[in-house]
């Protein structure tokens, strides 16, 4: 089930014109190495974020946050980071896990707001989604 | 004593043993001295009457007392024929310690000295210029290390017993020391400076400014060094090329220093004081008319300074000779370094027209203007080559920290183990231009580990971050793979990743390909491979010493594995090679940065001007001396000599036989300032005629006597 939404919604994102970006289509999925976009982290800041390349990947807002294992929110603000568009997709469904309680935004020591990152993220995703 | 031990460690750093007390002052003053040393023979007094040896035994504040029975040794040394006093204090180096030698000796109760305490490379100059100050010669004495060779490594009965006998063995020779004078060499007031650096600068003006004349030797046609090849320095932004500017313009207006610029060294002989250095121009295509112009359009070399120079420094100037010769006092190599050369492929180098080295990045940024703030809908590209970049590379740790087994040699064959230090800053400040002056450009960091170390140059690390550098993470083994489109298409033709040039998506539609791809596998991202899409990879190239060999082989100085210059030791003698007379400054000897190449100039300019300083040298006296009367002219001492230049034969006029004033005979000679006073020609000696000055063959005698005494150890 889950995995149905996911790659709708991944279909979703990558086949949208807003984003003005090229149609990758669902071959990132298969490819052993990630693709990366220059142009991702601008793209984002539509989105509402803007300090995401602040983030030095001290790993403190995962230390912090109570909810979700596996290194989130860093892992997510690294893929925006670096431009990991697909590697975001892929793991779509973890933003929707975070409860925005605002711990790793007041604890992050470079002041790169983890949590806007993450509610930019969840925008970015919905934008696309309604657009198809 | 274990915990002791360890407290104590750092203490001993130049430890020393015994036997080799002097043995420190006779390297430093080894290799290669000549001169006028004065030598005063004392020996008649010594053997006239007898001499009365104080013993002062130190505590060591209890890093003696707690394993020596400080007392006991004391009231053994009493028990001693020549032993006139015996004493003993907790700190023996304190005032009050120092004060008891000084008391002593001014009250004529002893008149040689006896200090058995710490190792003497930390000690025996405070006490012999105790003795100094008492108005005595330094030379009446002699040092027992009982810390380090004792009570650190012996303890109970055994270490009491031990200390007696080197005590006893050090009163023993000390009864037969003569006071001996230094050897004193006349020094030119004058210093060759070698590489026209900034380290080289500096020094030179540091030494001039100290009212010594200073030849600056460059090989290039004008001064600057590695400073021309650099833009904005870390981390004030200051121009390297202004930084020249007032430097090059400082020493044109110094009537002390000559400047000589395309100028090899041809060779290096002599010592402290009195080197003799052969230079020659090496402009071999342009001679005469023109090449005097392009002196005078540099302002590099003035004329007129040479014949102007206070000192005896004689300058057959090259002009049209080509070579030229300086007699010079003092030497500072300031050679320093060139930036590593890329194997052919390393990251694409030499391949592809779009992969350049930092050094090349640099040269381009020179032109660019940085404003003061960018609109921050600027979308301006940086250009290399006339191709708008948009997305940069930039490579760090390309030829430095290669690890044995995972790297391979550069082109100079060798693998540079260490790190640079400085491409850390250098990259960093480079992205922070691009990103400032053209926002449109993406810049990726991808280093191994990443320092800028140094005072304000983290500010650079933050600098990059809020310009929106992206930095990533590799580890060594696995580093970037730099591909052309083409070679990763053939590469993924058989693979599941097709199109292949989906990885070089991120570009809009209608705009050119990538030309190039870097694949990564960044620990920033948890180990995850990422291909990014580039127009530009910059190599962070290291720092590689220039090849000096020559001058290596000619002044005889030490070089490291990793073939930088070696200085004695880095804390206790920094910028000072071991050959006395010649210092060096910069990155010929370790990569460093323009400010800490500024201040071991500034170490080696101090350092220069006090040799020079009082027009003459004293070196030490431990060196071999003739007995004139005694030598039968055999030459066996000279055959031993290993010190060229140390001993030779001479005529002389003797009296020996009948009073005949004319008749010749050959002896041999010392040079005291060539002599490293090692002994090889006492122990060939079948006449008893050359004998070493402090280390005599009597005094070793009468040492090994009381070692071998019985009764002395309770």
């Amino acid at each position: 089930m889950t995995t149905t939404i996911q790659s709708k919604i991944k279909s979703w994102i990558t086949s949208g014109v807003k984003t003005g970006m090229e149609s990758n289509g669902d071959t990132l999925k298969d490819t052993p190495s990630g693709s990366i976009s220059i142009a991702f982290a601008e793209e984002l800041s539509k989105c509402g974020d803007d300090t995401v390349l602040e983030c030095f990947n001290c790993g403190t807002c995962s230390a912090i946050c109570p909810l979700v294992g596996e290194s989130f929110p860093r892992k997510m603000i690294r893929y925006v980071q670096i431009g990991a568009k697909d590697r975001i997709l892929d793991n779509a469904e973890e933003l929707w896990r975070c409860l925005h309680c605002g711990l790793c935004t007041r604890t992050c020591p470079r002041e790169a707001d983890p949590g806007e990152v993450i509610l930019a993220l969840k925008r970015f995703v919905l934008s696309g989604w309604r657009r198809s | 004593m274990n915990d002791q031990t360890e407290i104590r460690q750092p203490e001993t750093e130049q430890n020393e043993t015994v036997p080799a007390t002097g043995q420190a002052e006779k390297e430093k003053s080894a290799t290669s001295q000549t001169g006028n040393g004065k030598n005063e023979s004392g020996e008649s007094e010594a053997k006239d009457k007898k001499q009365k040896v104080g013993v002062y035994i130190c505590y060591c504040g209890g890093n003696i007392s707690d394993h020596v029975d400080v007392e006991a040794v004391r009231e053994r040394m009493e028990k001693l024929p020549d032993v006139a006093i015996s004493r003993t204090n907790m700190f023996m180096c304190s005032d009050p310690g120092q004060e008891l030698i000084i008391e002593d000796l001014k009250n004529g109760l002893v008149d040689r000295v006896v200090v058995a305490s710490c190792a003497p490379s930390l000690h025996e100059t405070t006490f012999r210029s105790a003795i100094e100050r008492a108005g005595a010669n330094p030379f009446i004495y002699e040092h027992a290390n009982i810390r380090e060779q004792v009570s650190w490594v012996h303890h109970g009965d055994p270490a009491t017993d031990k200390a007696t006998t080197l005590v006893a063995a050090a009163a023993a020779k000390a009864g037969l020391l003569k006071p001996l004078e230094p050897v004193r060499v006349d020094a030119k007031k004058h210093t060759t400076v070698i590489g026209g650096g900034i380290s080289g600068m500096t020094t030179a003006l540091g030494i001039a400014d100290k009212g010594i004349d200073v030849a600056l030797i460059e090989k290039t046609s004008a001064p600057g060094g590695m400073l021309n090849r650099l833009d904005r320095l870390a981390p004030t932004g200051e121009y390297a090329a202004d930084i020249i500017e007032k430097l090059t313009r400082k020493i044109n207006a110094h009537k002390r220093i000559t400047l000589h610029t395309d100028c090899d060294i041809v060779d290096v002989t002599g010592y402290v004081g009195n080197f003799v250095i052969t230079i020659k121009n090496n402009r071999n295509t342009q001679k005469g008319a023109g090449s005097k112009t392009s002196e005078l359009k540099n302002g590099a070399i003035k004329t007129g300074s040479i014949a102007k120079g206070t000192s005896e420094t004689e300058l057959h100037e090259a002009g049209t000779t080509g070579a030229g010769v300086i007699e010079t006092g003092a030497i500072v190599m300031a050679t320093g370094s060139h930036t590593y050369i890329p194997v052919p492929g390393e990251f694409g180098y030499g391949r592809n027209k779009q992969v350049i080295t930092l050094e090349e990045l640099i040269s381009q940024l020179k032109k660019v203007n940085i404003p003061e703030s960018s609109s921050k809908f600027s979308r301006e590209l940086f250009t290399w080559n006339g191709r708008k970049i948009r997305s940069i590379a930039m490579i760090h740790c390309v030829g430095s920290r290669q690890i044995p087994g995972i790297h391979e040699p550069g082109s100079s064959g060798y693998l540079n183990e260490y790190c640079s230090r400085t491409c850390c800053s250098a990259m960093l400040n480079a992205s922070v231009t691009i990103r400032k002056a053209f926002p449109g450009t993406t810049v990726y960091e991808m280093y191994r580990d990443i320092r800028t170390y140094g005072r304000g140059q983290e500010e650079l690390y933050n600098r990059a971050a809020e310009n929106k550098v992206i930095f990533m993470r590799f580890e060594a083994g696995a580093e970037p793979e730099v591909k052309t489109r083409e070679e990763l298409e053939s590469d993924t033709s058989d693979n599941l990743r097709s199109p292949a040039s989906q990885a070089f998506n991120g570009r809009r539609s209608g705009e050119p390909q990538f030309p190039l791809n870097v694949t990564v596998q960044d620990t920033l991202t948890f180990g995850e491979t990422f291909d990014i899409p580039v127009d530009l990879v910059v190599l962070a190239t290291g720092v590689e010493p220039n090849d000096v060999s020559s001058l290596v082989k000619a002044m005889k100085i030490p070089v490291g594995t990793d073939r930088f210059l070696l200085e004695v030791h880095p804390k206790l003698r920094p910028v000072e090679f071991p050959v006395a007379g010649i210092f060096l400054a910069g990155t010929c000897q370790a990569p460093m940065d323009a400010g800490e190449a500024s201040n071991a100039a500034g170490a080696a300019a101090a350092k220069a001007a006090a040799l020079l300083n009082k027009g003459y040298i004293e070196l030490p006296p431990f060196v071999a001396e003739v007995n004139e009367e005694r030598c039968t002219g055999c030459g066996s001492c000279v055959e031993a000599c290993i010190k060229e230049g140390a001993l030779n034969m001479v005529e002389i006029e003797t009296s020996r036989n009948s009073g005949a004033s004319d008749e010749k005979v050959k002896v041999a000679r010392v040079t005291p300032a060539i002599c490293l006073g090692c002994g090889a020609c006492v122990a060939v000696c079948q006449d008893s005629a050359i004998d070493l000055n402090g280390w005599a063959l009597k005094q070793y005698e009468k040492m090994v006597d009381a070692i071998v005494a019985d009764g002395m150890a309770a």
